[in-house]
């Protein structure tokens, strides 16, 4: 079982490594790890809350692999689009101009596809589930500089910022366990947003 | 920067350039000015990723001992959330990344060669 919390500490303990010059190197993997210790603890939270597995056994060894990264990363925008976006406006009467009937529908249609699909009145993602998409996005755009781009080059600030990051997502999940839409985030991480209509 | 540079040139079929960049930057820095703190962003780079979606680089430098408390990390979300908003504003869609760093750790990156 790969250990979420283990990870976290091992990404704090890098980015303070080498007191007076730290190294890219030991920087750089000090942001891939939190990251990966947020990415683990959110597909065990899902694996515990949908499949039910414990997290040491087989079936869960199995089905984390089918968790992918770019997926989950574009679930947590579209949970951030969720979260942020305006109430959808009332529909016009139907005597109103055409322009209205078309102002409201280009409205209808631009908006967060997981709005329209689950109603524009429903539930929205709570201020800590929002925060915990907020963090995965940051910590999968850092990483990705972290582990691939040769010109990145990170300050002792910027990499304990980053490990914060992944301490801010855990705390923020934990909180998040009474969010009626947790259960639905956490299946989409699996699944992808693909199934859900809308672009 | 040297120590910042693209790693793909900029997509040409961008809806989002730099000078849309820097206008957002500049709507966040004034809002964070108008709290008190000071702010400043490095040079933003827009690119693509692995699997072909815009990425933008944002670099924001603080007062280094606001960089260096446990808060920098939230500083960092909240800046990654003005960025989004201050696009959202424009009606630009684009997903930044966003780094912080202390004053003095800018001149300390720069006095490095890059790999």
């Amino acid at each position: 079982m790969i250990d979420p919390r283990g990870l976290l500490e091992v990404a704090n303990e890098l980015a303070k490594l080498d007191s007076t010059k730290p190294r890219q190197a030991a920087l750089r993997r000090a942001v891939s790890t939190a990251y990966y210790a947020l990415f683990h603890a959110l597909i065990q939270a899902a694996l515990i809350e949908h499949i039910h597995a414990d997290p040491a056994s087989p079936v869960a060894h199995q089905a984390a692999r089918w968790f992918e990264h770019g997926k989950m990363r574009k679930v947590c925008e579209e949970i951030l689009r969720w979260a942020d976006a305006k109430p959808p406006p009332p529909r016009p009467a139907a005597d109103a101009p055409a322009e209205a009937h078309k102002k409201w529908e280009h409205q209808r249609d631009t908006q967060p596809r997981l709005l329209r699909s689950l109603g524009g009145a429903g539930e929205r993602p709570s201020p800590e589930l929002r925060r915990v998409a907020e963090c995965f996005v940051s910590l999968y755009g850092a990483r990705m500089q972290a582990d691939y781009d040769p010109a990145f080059r990170l300050a002792r600030d910027t990499a304990r910022a980053h490990v914060g990051t992944a301490r801010i997502g855990f705390e923020q999940l934990a909180a998040s366990a009474k969010d009626p839409t947790r259960k639905l985030f956490l299946l989409l991480l699996l699944t992808s947003t693909d199934l859900v209509p809308g672009k | 920067m040297a120590w910042y540079r693209p790693r793909m040139a900029a997509p040409t079929d961008s809806f989002v350039t730099l000078d849309d960049v820097r206008e957002a930057l500049e709507d966040v820095r004034k809002q964070f000015e108008a709290t008190g703190q000071s702010i400043r962003f490095l040079d933003p780079v827009l690119g693509v990723d692995a699997t072909g979606e815009r990425t933008l680089g944002v670099l924001a430098v603080v007062k280094d001992e606001l960089a260096r408390t446990p808060g920098a990390a939230e500083l960092m979300l909240d800046i990654l959330d003005g960025v989004r908003h201050a696009f959202d504003e424009h009606g630009l869609a684009v997903w930044p990344s966003v780094s912080i760093i202390g004053e003095s750790d800018v001149a300390a990156l720069d006095e490095e060669p890059s790999p």
